[in-house]
């Protein structure tokens, strides 16, 4: 668990935190996110004392973090950086290792983990020796989200770990760490300016512009009605929309929805399955003009799914 | 797992490249020699066989002066590779001190201004450097090497700032990210990363070195500037020639062989 209490930072004359209040619980994944100089970067770096405050109060499992030496903390603190950073005449369990070989691990226990690691994160054993200039810029993230993962902290910090890739791989690297995460249950602070990256990884989605935090709350708390109009805008009128790619058929209660009936509509269609996203699910409905499209929940076992249930499933995140 | 798909299959490219370089490595490595062997060679050659091969060519060659070199060139090769290895040495060891310290204190301030200092003390001409250490530590090699060593820390002071400044600053972020302390980090990053261009100004020290060593014969140091100097005197190129040939192969021999040291391409 992750406090900050009326944090203040100054760069000179330039205030770049005016009075942060931030709780993330437990195994909670908090998203900041804001535009380009709102101060996200500033914020996640005090956490491990990269940036020092000029007043307030932090707290890294209710522990005052002012009280520790700064490589002693940083070392019990997963670190995942912008622009990745590998250690370029490490190999890949060179770098991954770094923080256990700090913290004296036995070697066989340090070989172990790194295997484990990237078994996690899909890079298969042989890269182990690699140089980080042998790996494209997807693998190359996987290896700073391993090498943050290594010490097995229980907090982690992320800014902007899936920057520098085509969408195609960034779309992969979210899945592979929403998996990680989904095992391993950290506390962890995630900063990015893409909002649908937000929406899919976020437990909670914190809202910052100009060194302030403007709104924060579940992902779908922002689908309703948004008061304030900075967070307004910068979320975008789409935001419903994307929010969609959160949640899948089955988190609509598909057991309570009432069995295709009739001929199913022309061939050649995508079959929507359990594990489709609501987003897919009304792509397809424009696709073809329908109101209602049927989705399998077993072999041959259709249910129907409306439009309506779209709207109301996102109605009833909005009030959460 | 979802993410093996999208790798490709690495583990067919690894098998193939790792069976490659067993292989072909001893050969590869010859080859690599091959250069600096040959420049060694000629070296030697030309130090132990100089003169068989001038009284072959005599009939040929203009009427000399009746005045011969009495050291044989194999004393003098040895002055001036000590010459050359003292000074470059030393020179080395402290430039690297004193480019770490400059590095370490990360002051701009204080490495502009060593920067600056390196660049300037470079333009100034060996030949008035030996001059000027002569009323400090009289005649002999010692001046020489006095005036070899503040010549060659400038280039490498010059270069291990500039390497260790080169580091991506995402690189460093994450030494002290991972909780690295700067003494860690000035080990296990800073060094192994700018050694490729501290290794650089070693090379120019050196080869700046081995040919500036020969104007130490104008002050009695020795080395191979004792027949160019005197067959400058007695108007005697084959004498010019005798001295500044192996010169030249020590200088190519020195650089390329830093240069096949340095290539990681193995």
């Amino acid at each position: 668990m992750i406090r900050l209490t009326q944090v203040f930072k100054a760069y000179g004359a330039q205030e770049a935190l005016k009075g942060v209040d931030l709780e993330v619980p437990e195994g909670e994944c908090a998203v900041l996110i804001g535009p380009s100089g709102c101060g996200k970067s500033t914020l996640l770096k005090t956490i491990n004392r990269m940036v020092g405050i000029d007043s307030g109060r932090i707290e890294v499992n209710e522990q005052d973090i002012a009280g520790y030496q700064p490589e002693l903390l940083r070392r019990q603190i997963g670190y995942c950086i912008q622009g990745v950073g590998l250690f370029p005449h490490f190999t890949v369990q060179d770098n991954i290792a770094v923080v256990p070989r700090l913290l004296k691990w036995p070697e066989s226990q340090i070989e172990v983990r790194v295997k484990a690691l990237m078994e996690m994160s899909g890079l298969p054993d042989a890269y182990r020796f690699k140089k980080p200039k042998e790996l494209s810029g997807g693998e190359a993230q996987r290896v700073g989200v391993c090498r943050a993962l290594a010490a097995d902290p229980p907090v982690l910090l992320m800014d902007e770990p899936f920057g520098a890739v085509d969408p195609l791989t960034r779309e992969r690297l979210q899945l592979a760490f929403m998996e990680i995460q989904r095992a391993l249950k950290k506390t962890v602070v995630f900063v990015t300016h893409d909002v649908e990256e937000a929406i899919l990884l976020a437990d909670r989605v914190v809202v910052m512009n100009q060194g302030q935090i403007l709104d924060a709350g579940a992902p779908g708390k922002f689908a309703g009605e948004v008061e304030e109009p900075f967070v307004k805008s910068f979320l975008g009128s789409e935001y419903p929309l994307k929010l969609l790619r959160r949640y899948s058929a089955k988190d609509i209660g598909l057991a309570l929805l009432p069995a295709w009936r009739g001929a199913m509509p022309e061939s050649g269609r995508r079959l929507l399955r359990m594990d489709s996203s609501l987003k897919e699910i009304l792509s397809e409905m424009m696709r073809h003009g329908l109101q209602e499209v049927p989705v399998e929940v077993e072999v041959d076992r259709y249910v129907r799914v409306s439009y309506e249930d779209l709207a109301g499933h996102l109605k009833e995140v909005s009030k959460l | 797992m979802i993410s093996s798909v999208f790798l490709g299959d690495p583990a067919i490219d690894t098998i193939n490249s790792a069976a490659a370089p067993e292989q072909g490595k001893f050969a590869r490595h010859l080859k690599k020699w091959l250069v600096p062997g040959l420049y060694a060679l000629g070296f030697l050659l030309w130090i132990f066989f100089f003169d068989e091969g001038l009284s072959a060519l005599s009939p040929w060659l203009p009427k000399r002066a009746a005045l011969q070199m009495r050291t044989p060139l194999h004393v003098l090769a040895w002055q001036h590779f000590f010459m050359v290895a003292v000074s470059t040495s030393l020179a080395v060891a402290t430039s690297l001190l004193l480019g770490s310290l400059v590095h370490l204190t990360q002051s701009a301030e204080l490495k502009s201004l060593v920067l600056s200092v390196s660049a300037i003390g470079e333009t100034v001409p060996s030949a008035a450097v030996i001059a000027l250490s002569v009323p400090l530590l009289g005649y002999g090699n010692l001046t020489c090497m006095l005036a070899l060593y503040l010549y060659a820390i400038l280039p490498v002071v010059r270069n291990t700032i500039v390497g260790m400044e080169t580091i991506a600053h995402s690189v460093r972020e994450a030494g002290t990210g991972m909780g690295m302390t700067r003494f860690q980090q000035f080990l296990h990053i800073d060094i192994p990363l700018a050694a490729p261009i501290i290794l650089t100004g070693i090379r120019t020290a050196l080869v700046i070195n081995i040919s500036a060593a020969t104007i130490g014969a104008t002050v009695g140091a020795g080395g191979f500037g004792v027949p160019i100097i005197s067959g400058i005197r007695v108007y005697d190129p084959v004498m010019v020639v005798q001295g500044s040939v192996p010169v030249l192969f020590m200088a190519m021999f020195a650089d390329k062989s830093l240069r096949v040291m340095t290539s990681n391409d193995i």
